[in-house]
C-alpha cells in the first residue's frame, strides 16, 4: 500500500512540475532588449534606415502627428526609433468616436525601432515614460524621445493593408528585415 | 508512515485545484449574475437551451447573453435577463446604439466577445458574440492573439469555406462564411463559441450571424468601391 502512496506521489510531483513549466510566464520582448543590451557597445542605431524620408510628420507641442496623405499615399509605412535608455509609451489620441474605434496604442523599448502601418489620413500620440507600475506613465516629449521617418512608397498587398504596428520593436536592420517578410515592400 | 502519506495527498490535491482554478478560463456569464437586471441559474443534469428557453426568440437571447451557443453541461451557470419575455437582443447590446460615423463598420469588442454593425449613418444595425484570439495558442507555445487595428474586408466566400492551416499540418476546419481582414485572419462562424476567447486568431461568430454579415453588410475590396472593402475594426484586449 505505501508502495502505492509513492507512486501516486512522484506522478504528482511530475504533473505539477511539468505544469509549472508550460505555465512558465513568458519573458517579454522588452526584457530581453534590458537584459541583453549593452547600451555602452550599441552602434548608431539611430540612422534613419534607406529610403525611409524625413516626412509626413509633425512635432505639435509635446505631441507627434503623422500626416500620410501629406506626402500623397492612402496607405503609408512609419518608422519610430526611441531615442532613451528607457520605454516609451505612444498613447494614440482619438478623436470624437473614442469609443467606437481603436487606441493603436505601442510601447517601444529603448533604442528600439517599431512600425506602424496606416491608411488613416492623420494620427495624433502623445509620449510618455513607461512606468512598472501600470500607471500611465509621465508625459514626456516626443519631440526629445522619438525620431520619425516614412516610407510613403509602398507597397501593400490587399491582404496586408490596414492600421496596425507591423514590428513591436527591432533593431534598425531586423525591423526592415520584418516589413518585408511580413510581404510589405518599401521602395 | 500512512498518516503522513495522507497529508502529503491532501497537500497536492489543494495545490491541484488551485493550478486549475487559475488556468480556466474565465466565463463571460459569470461577470454578469451580479449585474442588476440579471439572475443566474444553475444548468441541471439533462437540461438543453431548447428545454430551458423553449420559445427561440428567448433562447437566442440568452445565447448571446451568455455569449455561447455550445452545448450545456450540468453545473453551466447562465445568466437570464429578468425581463426576458419582453426583451430584444438589441437591448443587450454591449454598444452604443448611435454613433458619429462617415462609413459602415464592424466593431470587434475582445473584452466584452462582442461585434456590432453599424451603418454608415452610425446606426447599431445588428450586434453577437464573438470568440477572438486565445492568448496561448491549444496547439503550440505561441499566442495566438488576434491582430489588434482597422483593416478592410479583402475577401469572402460562403458557407463551404475551410482552413488551408488548421488544424495544424492538414488543414480542412470549417470557416462558414469566412470574410477576410488581414492576411489569414477572418470573421467566420463556428459551433464552438465558448463563451471566452479561444480561437487561432480568427474572429468566430455564431454561424447564423456570420451569414447574415456575409450576405447583407460585408463588402469586399473591388473597384466598385476603390478597393475599399468594410472597415473591421479590431480592438486589443486589455487585460491579458
Amino acid at each position: 500500500m505505501n508502495r502505492l502512496w509513492i507512486i501516486f506521489t512522484l506522478i504528482c510531483i511530475g504533473s505539477h512540475a511539468n505544469a509549472a513549466i508550460k505555465h512558465k510566464k513568458p519573458i517579454k520582448e522588452t526584457e530581453v532588449v534590458l537584459q541583453g543590451t549593452d547600451l555602452t557597445k550599441v552602434e548608431d542605431t539611430s540612422r534613419r534606415p534607406l529610403g525611409c524620408r524625413d516626412l509626413g510628420y509633425n512635432y505639435l507641442l509635446d505631441t507627434l502627428e503623422i500626416q500620410p496623405h501629406a506626402v500623397g499615399d492612402k496607405q503609408s509605412l512609419y518608422f519610430f526609433y526611441n531615442e532613451l535608455s528607457q520605454p516609451v509609451k505612444l498613447y494614440h489620441m482619438v478623436g470624437d468616436n473614442t469609443a467606437h474605434s481603436t487606441f493603436l496604442n505601442h510601447t517601444i523599448a529603448p533604442k528600439q525601432w517599431a512600425v506602424l502601418a496606416t491608411g488613416q489620413s492623420k494620427v495624433k500620440y502623445l509620449c510618455a515614460l513607461h512606468a512598472d507600475d501600470g500607471s500611465l506613465g509621465t508625459m514626456t516629449s516626443c519631440k526629445q524621445s522619438i525620431k520619425v521617418c516614412e516610407f510613403a512608397r509602398v507597397k501593400f498587398g490587399l491582404n496586408n493593408r490596414g492600421n496596425f504596428w507591423v514590428v513591436q520593436g527591432n533593431t534598425r536592420a531586423g525591423a526592415v528585415s520584418e516589413v518585408v517578410q511580413y510581404g510589405i515592400i518599401p521602395q | 508512515m500512512k498518516r503522513y502519506m495522507n497529508v502529503l495527498f491532501m497537500a497536492f490535491g489543494v495545490f491541484s485545484v488551485s493550478a486549475y482554478a487559475e488556468n480556466k478560463p474565465e466565463y463571460f456569464a459569470s461577470g454578469l449574475c451580479e449585474s442588476a437586471g440579471f439572475h443566474c441559474i444553475k444548468v441541471e443534469s439533462g437540461q438543453s437551451w431548447a428545454s430551458l428557453f423553449p420559445d427561440e426568440k428567448q433562447r437566442d437571447i440568452v445565447q448571446r447573453v451568455n455569449r455561447t451557443y455550445n452545448h450545456l453541461w450540468a453545473g453551466k451557470t447562465l445568466a437570464v435577463p429578468d425581463q426576458l419575455a419582453t426583451a430584444d437582443a438589441l437591448d443587450f447590446a454591449p454598444f452604443a446604439k448611435k454613433i458619429t460615423l462617415d462609413e459602415k463598420q464592424i466593431v470587434i469588442d475582445q473584452d466584452k466577445l462582442a461585434w456590432g454593425a453599424y451603418d454608415a449613418q452610425g446606426n447599431l444595425v445588428k450586434w453577437g458574440p464573438v470568440a477572438s484570439g486565445s492568448t496561448k495558442c491549444s496547439d503550440s507555445a505561441k499566442s495566438c492573439l488576434t491582430l489588434t487595428g482597422m483593416f478592410r474586408v479583402f475577401n469572402m466566400e460562403n458557407e463551404k469555406c475551410v482552413s488551408d492551416v488548421f488544424p495544424i499540418g492538414k488543414g480542412g476546419a470549417k470557416m462558414p462564411y469566412c470574410m477576410f481582414f488581414h492576411k489569414g485572419f477572418a470573421l467566420h462562424g463556428a459551433d464552438d463559441i465558448p463563451g471566452y476567447r479561444a480561437s487561432h486568431g480568427c474572429i468566430r461568430m455564431f454561424t447564423e450571424d456570420a451569414k447574415w454579415l456575409n450576405h447583407n453588410f460585408v463588402e469586399m475590396c473591388s473597384e466598385k468601391n476603390a478597393q475599399k472593402g468594410t472597415l473591421v475594426i479590431v480592438k486589443p484586449v486589455r487585460h491579458l
